[in-house]
C-alpha cells in the first residue's frame, strides 16, 4: 500500500499553482543558462568557429545549474513538511492514526523528493541539447540525476528534521539555507583557515587526508568531483593539492570525492530521518524515563 | 470499559492532572466538565495517545493502553478542540487519506466513506473541497474522519465549540445515533445544559482532580443529600400543604401561588404513598415530579464558581 502521506501530498501538490509556477521558473533558469552558454561558446567566439567538444561544458553548466536549483528548492519544499502540519493544526490528527512517526516522516520526505524529481526530469529536454552534440552519454546524465537526487534527499532529511524541531516553517527554511551555505562555502573557508594555520606553523605540505575530510560534506566539491570522473576536466584535483607523492589510498579518495560525499549523504539521511521520527513521536518520553529508571536501578 | 487509574501529568512543578481515577462504561456518553485549565484537554490528549502520562495507566478491555499506544490508536477516534484541514483536497479524498493511515484496504474504502458521510449528512458534499466547507460541516467531517476505522471509543474535545444552534443540534443528533450504534463517547463541552441532556454520565474535573462522577441525578443527590419534589395541584394548594404536613417523610414545604415543593426523605414506596394519599383526599394533581438535577448548579457548586 502506498504511503498515505505521499499519496495525499501528490494530490495536493499537483493541484497547487505554486507547483507549476516553481517548475516554470526552474525551467526558465535552466534554459537561459543553456542559451547563454551556447551564445558565449559560438557567437561570442572571436573567429565565430564552433567546437562541438565545447558542448561538454554545456552539460557541466546545465548540471551545475540544476544542482544549485535543487539545493535552493529542496529546503523550501521539505522545511515546511511537519511545521506546516503543525501550523495547519493537522499534525495531531495524523499522530493519532495507525501510522508510525517514522512512516509519517518518510512520507513527507518522499513527497518532497517526488517534487524535486519532477523538476529534475522536466529539465531532460534541455539536457538533450548536450546529447545532440554527442557530448555526454545517457548513463552519465543518469549518474548526475541520481547524485542530485541523493543530495536533495540529504537536504530534505535535514529540512524535515528542522521542521519537526521548530514550530515555524520560516525558521526551518532559514536554518536550512544556513546549513547549505556552510556545506558549500563554510567548508571552503574552513579549509582556507586550515591552510593558513598549517602553512604558518610548519611551512610544509598540507595533509591530504585533512583536506579530504573537510571537503567531503561539500556538495559542490562532490559535484565537480563527479564531473571530473565523468569528463576528466580536473576541477577538484588542484583544490585537494595532490601530488605524485600522495599515497594511493588518498589518490583514490581524492578522485572519488563524489562517492565519499554520497556515503556522507546516506549517513545524514538515516540519522536525521530517525531523529525526526523520534521528535514527533508523542509517547517518546516514556522510553526516556524507562531508561532513566533502569539506570537508577542499575 | 475505559478505566483511568491514578493518572498524573506534570509539566515541571505544575501538575495538570492529579491522580485522576475514573471509569467510562461501555456504550455511555460521558460528559467531561471542568473550568478552563482544569486538565480536561490534557486528560483527553493522554487518552488519545498524544501525550505521555507522567504516572498512572489507562485500561481498555483489560489492556494497559499506556504501554500499547499503537493498539490504543486502533480503538479510539479523536476529535481535538481545534483542528485544520488540507487545502486542495476533496471531501472523499480527505476521508480516503485517513482510511489509508489506518491501513483500510482500497476495496473497502468507498462503502465505509459513503456510510460515514451519510451519518454526518455530508453525502451531498462529496466532491466539494474541504477548505470550502462551513465550520459546522468541517466539524462533522472531522467526526466522520475519527470514525473511519470503526473505533470503540470516541474522544471529542469541545465538538460543538463555535457552532451555531442549528449545527449544535445536528451534532447532538449524530452523537445519539453513534451511541445507538454501540459507541462509547467521551465528550467535553462548554454548553452544560446540552451536555446534561445527552450524557449518561458526567465527570467534573477541577484543578486536575475528579471532583464528582456519576449521573447528573446521582451527583445532585450526593451534593445536596436531599430530594426535592414538585407538586402542582389543580386547586387548593393550602389544603394540599396541610395534608403533606401530616406525612412523616415530608420536610420543608414551600408553598407558591399555584404549586408547592417539599423536601422528601424516604423510600420510593413512601413517595408513591404520598401521591396516593393526596389523590384519596380529593386533591386533583396536575403534576407530581422530582426536581431534575441541573448540571450548571452542580458545576458551580463543585468548582466553587470557576468559569467553564
Amino acid at each position: 500500500m502506498m504511503n498515505p502521506v505521499l499519496r495525499k501530498e501528490a494530490i495536493t501538490t499537483m493541484r497547487s499553482w505554486k507547483t507549476y509556477g516553481a517548475l516554470v521558473v526552474f525551467l526558465i533558469i535552466s534554459a537561459v543558462g543553456a542559451m547563454l552558454y551556447i551564445d558565449l561558446a559560438i557567437f561570442q567566439n572571436h573567429d565565430l568557429s564552433f567546437d562541438p567538444s565545447a558542448m561538454v561544458w554545456l552539460y557541466v553548466v546545465l548540471a551545475a545549474v540544476q544542482m544549485g536549483l535543487v539545493l535552493l528548492t529542496a529546503p523550501a519544499v521539505a522545511a515546511g513538511s511537519i511545521s506546516g502540519e503543525r501550523e495547519r493544526q493537522t499534525l495531531d490528527l495524523l499522530l493519532v492514526t495507525k501510522m508510525s512517526p517514522l512512516s509519517i516522516v518518510l512520507g513527507k520526505l518522499a513527497s518532497s523528493l517526488m517534487y524535486v524529481l519532477l523538476l529534475v526530469v522536466a529539465t531532460l529536454p534541455i539536457f538533450a541539447i548536450a546529447f545532440y552534440f554527442g557530448a555526454v552519454s545517457v548513463v552519465q546524465v543518469a549518474e548526475v540525476f541520481a547524485f542530485v537526487l541523493v543530495t536533495a534527499c540529504m537536504v530534505g532529511s535535514v529540512s524535515v528534521f528542522f521542521s519537526c524541531l521548530f514550530k515555524r516553517t520560516i525558521v526551518s527554511i532559514v536554518l536550512m539555507y544556513l546549513v547549505i551555505g556552510f556545506l558549500c562555502f563554510g567548508t571552503l573557508v574552513l579549509l582556507a583557515f586550515y591552510y593558513m594555520s598549517y602553512d604558518g606553523i610548519y611551512n610544509g605540505d598540507i595533509p591530504v587526508l585533512a583536506t579530504i575530510l573537510i571537503l567531503i560534506p561539500n556538495p559542490g566539491v562532490a559535484f565537480f568531483s563527479l564531473m571530473d570522473a565523468q569528463l576528466g576536466i580536473n576541477v577538484t584535483s588542484s583544490l585537494l593539492r595532490m601530488t605524485d607523492q600522495t599515497s594511493a589510498i588518498y589518490q583514490w579518495m581524492g578522485t572519488h570525492m563524489w562517492l565519499l560525499h554520497l556515503v556522507f549523504d546516506l549517513a545524514i539521511i538515516v540519522v536525521f530521518v530517525l531523529l525526526s521520527a523520534y521528535i514527533i513521536n508523542p509517547v517518546r518520553e516514556k522510553k526516556v524515563r524507562k531508561k532513566k529508571v533502569r539506570k537508577k536501578e542499575g | 470499559m475505559l478505566e483511568m487509574k491514578e493518572l498524573v501529568k506534570r509539566y515541571g512543578n505544575f501538575t495538570a492532572v492529579d491522580r485522576l481515577t475514573l471509569t467510562v462504561p461501555d456504550g455511555s456518553i460521558y460528559g467531561f466538565v471542568g473550568p478552563n485549565g482544569a486538565g480536561k484537554t490534557t486528560t483527553m490528549r493522554i487518552m488519545a495517545g498524544l501525550l505521555q502520562a507522567t504516572e498512572g495507566s489507562i485500561w481498555m478491555d483489560d489492556v494497559d493502553m499506556t504501554k500499547n499506544p499503537r493498539l490504543l490508536r486502533t480503538k479510539i477516534g479523536y476529535m481535538p478542540d481545534f483542528f485544520g484541514v488540507y487545502d486542495n483536497l476533496k471531501v472523499t479524498e480527505y476521508m480516503d487519506f485517513y482510511a489509508g493511515t489506518y491501513e483500510i484496504p482500497y476495496k473497502d474504502r468507498k462503502d465505509i466513506i459513503d456510510g460515514l458521510l451519510d451519518i454526518v449528512d455530508l453525502s451531498h458534499k462529496k466532491e466539494a473541497y474541504v477548505d470550502s466547507l462551513s465550520r459546522g460541516m468541517k466539524q462533522r467531517l472531522c467526526l466522520a474522519r475519527s470514525l473511519i476505522h470503526d473505533p470503540k471509543l470516541l474522544i471529542l474535545d469541545e465538538p460543538a465549540s463555535g457552532l451555531d444552534p442549528r449545527a449544535r443540534v445536528e451534532m447532538k443528533e449524530i452523537l445519539k445515533q453513534l451511541q445507538s450504534m454501540g459507541k462509547t463517547v467521551v465528550i467535553s463541552s462548554h454548553i452544560l445544559p446540552e451536555l446534561a441532556e445527552m450524557c449518561t454520565e458526567v465527570g467534573i474535573i477541577n484543578q486536575g482532580k475528579l471532583a464528582a462522577q456519576g449521573t447528573v441525578q446521582e451527583i445532585m443527590r450526593q451534593l445536596t443529600q436531599k430530594r426535592v419534589i414538585y407538586v402542582r395541584p389543580l386547586a387548593e394548594v393550602s389544603r394540599a400543604v396541610e395534608i403533606l404536613r401530616e406525612m412523616p417523610a415530608v420536610k420543608e414545604i414551600t408553598e407558591n401561588t399555584s404549586d408547592l415543593e417539599f423536601v422528601f426523605d424516604g423510600s420510593e414506596e413512601m413517595l408513591a404513598e404520598i401521591l396516593k394519599h393526596l389523590v384519596e383526599k380529593g386533591i386533583g394533581i396536575v403534576s407530581f415530579r422530582e426536581k431534575e438535577g441541573n448540571l450548571e448548579e452542580i458545576f458551580m457548586q463543585v468548582t466553587g464558581g470557576a468559569g467553564v
